[in-house]
């Protein structure tokens, strides 16, 4: 049973719509992206959802944006012609293309220390490889051998800042068996099996280091929360739902998840709830049968 | 004696703690989750607080 990664498909349609929310590093800020006229753009409003400005006039791709560290400037996929990593301070000014090549850059993803930006690419010809390029656009290379990446997550560097875990096909051709690598220190494949590995998020603690991660391993057909760590390499199993349980994300300070479970009471629609990062004290947030909900991010 | 003189400790401290704006006995400040959304065919972006209180959509009357 494949498992659905990206299960958002923007609806062609006249209705106007607001997508993937994501916090500015100093929690004041909430960025996110707003369908115009069938392309994607970015902006940002208050918390209280006041000031909502357009940050750039380049429509984005394939969902992906990041913040930089430092909270001044964005990182994102141009919805041009062949894709390509741009970076452009949050006010708007400064639009740099950076990979300003003929083939497919995208995801794009800030290293800790604000120095370099990770993304995938398929520059070499080649099913999508893992890339890097400092935020100024010099020194780009790549990083890593693997072909067959998914874009449909986007790397993750570890709050170290020197381990960056990415999704590829284990079968690439029928896009199928994900698997979760580690490459940093040392490189690993935290998933060594025959199901679905994706979503991996590193807790934001800097002194451990944790992969929450969504996964079908146990063999049933729906999605279950694991939790990978240096010390114990055997994932370990948060959820235990006949329903899917996916879209982790970690508290500020690592102690907590919160995630979308799909319940007995509302099958259909995604119910947002919360634990502690060992999988106990599991508590519903949202009760409303009208309302699916999706990707939730913790204030940092 | 003695026991109005603590009684007038206990209320010098008490005005001390409040006029200095000292809060010592309220919640930690409670952060917010941030979602998409929808109860038809738009998505909207949703907050609310991280015990699930004051869930509000910031974008459906933009």
């Amino acid at each position: 049973m494949k498992m659905a990664v990206i299960s958002l498909i923007l609806p062609n349609t006249a209705d106007s719509l607001e997508v993937y929310p994501t916090w500015s590093p100093d929690g004041n800020k909430i960025y996110f992206l707003r369908q115009e006229s069938s392309k994607l753009y970015l902006y940002v409003m208050n918390s209280d959802g006041s000031g909502q400005t357009k940050v750039t006039n380049e429509a984005i791709y394939n969902f992906s944006y990041a913040i930089s560290p430092d909270g001044a400037k964005v990182a994102f996929t141009g919805d041009d012609g062949d894709k390509e990593i741009y970076v452009v301070n949050v006010d708007g000014s400064g639009l740099v293309n950076l990979t300003n090549n003929t083939h497919i850059d995208t995801n794009p993803s800030w290293k800790p220390n604000g120095e370099w930006i990770a993304f995938l690419s398929n520059q070499n010809g080649e099913n999508y490889g893992l890339y890097a390029i400092k935020y100024d656009g010099t020194n780009p290379q790549r990083i890593e051998n693997y072909a067959d990446i998914t874009t449909s997550c986007t790397p993750q560097w570890s709050p170290q800042g020197n381990n960056i875990a990415f999704v590829r096909y284990g079968n690439y051709f029928l896009a199928d068996n994900y698997e979760i690598f580690v490459k940093g220190d040392s490189f690993l494949n935290i998933s060594q099996n025959n199901k679905d590995d994706t979503y991996p998020k590193w807790s934001p603690n800097i002194n451990e280091y944790k992969i929450v991660f969504v996964s079908n391993r146990d063999g049933s057909d729906n999605s279950n929360i694991y939790l990978w760590s240096s010390t114990n390499t055997i994932p370990q199993r948060l959820t235990d739902n006949s329903r899917e349980d996916k879209q982790p994300s970690w508290s500020p300070d690592g102690t907590r998840l919160v995630y979308v479970c799909m319940t007995d009471d509302v099958p259909t629609k995604g119910q947002i709830f919360v634990m502690n990062a060992d999988g106990n004290n599991k508590t519903r947030l949202i009760t409303n049968a009208n309302l699916a909900c999706a990707y939730p991010q913790w204030q940092p | 004696m003695k026991f109005y003189g603590m009684m007038g400790v206990f209320f010098l401290f008490l005005f001390a703690s409040c006029s200095n704006g000292v809060n010592t006995g309220s919640p930690l400040e409670l952060k917010k989750i941030v979602f998409m959304g929808t109860t038809g065919s738009q998505y909207d972006i949703y907050i609310m607080n991280e015990n699930g209180s004051n869930l509000a959509n910031l974008t459906k009357y933009r």
